[in-house]
């Protein structure tokens, strides 16, 4: 009885021992095959972070990039596209992921584009020119894109789709057409009074007796066109110098009050604006600017000259000049017709003309707009205009201001103003005439 | 639906967005030949129409290849019988648009007018705006755009129909200006059908969503009053 018990408990120990041992291995396997998933697990965090990293730099790249991305499978429908390409297509990204491009952009060259990618007849990358109208209904903004699209192989080398690039060129073609147009202006407008003179003098040359009173007039005829042809190249030339100086001009910057130098424009005008009994009327805050004297003073003669020009008689013409936050406008409104607004844009380039034979009439050389332009910018300014049709325009020249103190701007204006008149390099031309604030 | 016919049917709708986008183009720009009397671009204009000719046959083989192959019902055959119609009025869209061109190049050598018999641009801008929705329309099959374009194009007709009365009375007024004044009439009737058929596409999109054929509404709801009479008479 006692050693079956013995037995039986010895049994009970041996067993205890066996089941212990074998528990106590399978919790180390357990534990080995539990680190390795969490290594397995740590691994695969990382590579995904590094996809994700990747691709969210890849996505960085692309909409920081001028160009637009378009992205194409091979059923033709959009994978992706950035910021870029939204913009020019104005395409909401969302909505235009995964629907054929030609739903989304209804362009026939650019579906024909992508087709001909796909297609695989061009093994080359296939380019070619859209013209795009960024917001539908209106006429004005047309935009020129070129748009380079190949095709996307994968692993296997079949086509698995078509990349297109988008590249905005509509300043370059505008460039272009500003240049021909140039171009052909000048040879237009230096034609015009060559032509004139031509006739003049072979009419001359072929009667021989022609009484005095025709032969004054068409030396009168030749003496006029000699003139403007004569103000017309002075004109260009000006300009060329401006374009050339540009560079040198920056040096002679400096600050001067703006004050002396209206009244110096002022006085250069006023004969024309007596004869139309047009007031000149200066407004101005004892200001300095960042500008080149003489320059300024050419950039607001043409301008006041263009007011007086394009003004019914006995209007006002206002100069003012005012400082705001870093900087100087100065501002030359007239009481005018005003422009139309779809000129506006354009009356600053070279031989623009909102009404040609009027222009003309009126002796324009077509050009002085844009040596105002060109003198702004070389003065590191910029030159504007609005207009309201029937009620005038405003030409305004924005320069830096001047950095020394309010108070010795302002005594230098004072004494500017005292002086004004006697010592303005154009006061002799306009001595008759009364000074500029009581016209 | 099975699968095959889903794909054909995608490819016609591409297709016919392809064409559309062609005619679209080819209408903006035969209007702005005869803004800007750009005699090249009306030649550019003369010559696109042969590639929308050629597009329409494929577009018409596709739609009569999907209807032979896979027979499709309910929408589906009503999207394919839309896409064989509206296939036909963009193609008379870009007819209308090659006469627009050839308008343009005469109108360009001759003299300017003193003032044109309609607002052009206003007119053109209206019938560029109706081809869009009716296009936008067909992509979502909208119900609410091609409703609109129906309303776009009573204005046109407006704009159509005062277009003669300034004419013949610039005609009048300047009878050297006579045969611009006829071309321009003639652009003037070109948009207006222009639009008719920018009408007709919106009334396919309706079509296919509705089931309806939403054309002559009037005359069949007339003939259909006079057949229920007709019953009521025999009746008595």
């Amino acid at each position: 009885m006692h050693t079956t018990l013995t037995i039986l408990l010895a049994l009970a120990l041996a067993t205890t021992v066996v089941v212990a041992v074998v528990l106590r291995r399978r919790v180390r396997r357990l534990r080995e095959a539990l680190s390795g998933q969490r290594e397995h697990h740590r691994q695969l965090t990382e590579r995904l972070g590094g996809v994700e990293r990747r691709r969210s730099e890849l996505e960085a790249v692309l909409s920081s990039m001028v160009e637009g991305v378009l992205a194409i499978d091979g059923e033709e429908r959009v994978i992706s596209l950035n910021r870029a390409a939204a913009l020019m297509l104005s395409l909401e990204p969302k909505r235009a992921v995964g629907r054929p491009i030609q739903e989304v952009v209804r362009n026939a060259a650019l579906q024909g584009l992508v087709a001909e990618v796909l297609s695989g007849s061009a093994s080359v990358p296939a380019s070619g020119e859209l013209s795009l109208r960024l917001n539908p209904g209106s006429s004005t903004d047309d935009r020129s894109i070129q748009a380079h699209a190949a095709s996307v192989r994968d692993a296997g080398g079949r086509h698995a789709g078509a990349v297109v690039v988008l590249h905005d060129i509509t300043r370059l073609r505008r460039l272009e057409s500003v240049r021909r147009d140039f171009v052909a202006n000048v040879s237009h407008e230096i034609k015009t009074p060559i032509s004139a003179i031509k006739a003049a003098v072979e009419t001359l040359l072929d009667d021989e007796y022609m009484p005095v009173g025709p032969r004054q007039n068409f030396t009168g005829i030749i003496a006029r066109q000699t003139d403007r042809l004569d103000a017309i190249i002075e004109d260009l030339l000006s300009l060329t110098r401006l374009e050339q100086e540009g560079a040198s001009v920056v040096d002679e910057i400096e600050p001067h009050p703006v004050a002396s130098v209206l009244r110096a424009a002022c006085e250069t005008c006023q004969a024309k604006a007596h004869a139309k009994s047009i007031e000149l009327r200066i407004d101005t805050e004892p200001v300095t600017a960042q500008v080149v004297p003489t320059l300024l003073e050419q950039a607001l003669v043409n301008l006041i000259d263009n007011a007086i020009k394009y003004s019914p008689a006995q209007t006002v013409v206002q100069i003012k000049a005012e400082r705001r936050n870093e900087e100087v406008m100065i501002s030359v409104a007239d009481e005018g017709r005003g422009i139309e607004p779809e000129h506006l844009p354009r009356v600053f380039e070279r031989f623009y003309r909102t009404d040609r034979a009027r222009s003309r009439q009126l002796g324009g050389t077509g050009l002085g707009l844009s040596i105002v332009k060109h003198i702004a910018e070389s003065l590191g300014g910029k030159a504007r205009v609005t207009s309201q049709l029937g009620e005038g325009s405003t030409f305004t020249l924005t320069f830096r201001g001047g950095r020394e103190t309010t108070e010795l701007s302002e005594t230098e204006a004072a004494t500017d103003a005292s002086v004004a008149g006697s010592l303005s390099p154009a006061s002799d031309r306009t001595r008759e005439s009364p000074p500029a604030e009581s016209a | 639906m099975p699968l095959f016919l889903q794909r054909q049917i995608n490819t016609l709708k591409k297709m016919l967005l392809n064409l559309g986008a062609l005619c679209e183009e080819q209408v903006r720009s035969s209007i702005e030949s005869v803004v800007s009397r750009d005699v090249e671009l009306a030649q550019r204009v003369i010559e696109g129409d042969k590639k929308i000719d050629l597009l329409e046959i494929d577009v018409e083989e596709e739609c009569l290849h999907t209807l032979a192959l896979h027979q499709p019902v309910a929408f589906d055959l009503r999207y394919v019988v839309a896409v064989l119609k509206m296939n036909n009025d963009l193609e008379r869209i870009g007819d209308h648009a090659k006469s627009i061109a050839a308008q343009a190049k005469y109108l360009a050598s001759e003299g300017e007018v003193s003032e044109p018999p309609f607002d052009l641009d206003a007119m053109g801008r209206r019938v560029e705006q109706m081809l869009r929705h009716a296009l936008d329309a067909v992509v979502n099959i909208d119900v609410e755009l091609a409703h609109q374009v129906r309303v776009l194009d009573d204005e046109v007709d407006i704009m159509h129909a005062s277009m003669y009365g300034r004419a013949i009375e610039l005609m009048r007024d300047h009878p050297h200006q006579t045969e611009q004044m006829v071309h321009y009439i003639n652009v003037s009737r070109q948009l207006e059908r222009i639009a008719d058929h920018a009408c007709n596409i919106a009334k396919d999109v309706l079509y296919i969503t509705e089931g309806e054929i939403p054309r002559h509404g009037r005359l069949r709801r007339d003939r259909a009053a006079a057949e229920e009479a007709n019953e009521t008479s025999d009746a008595e």
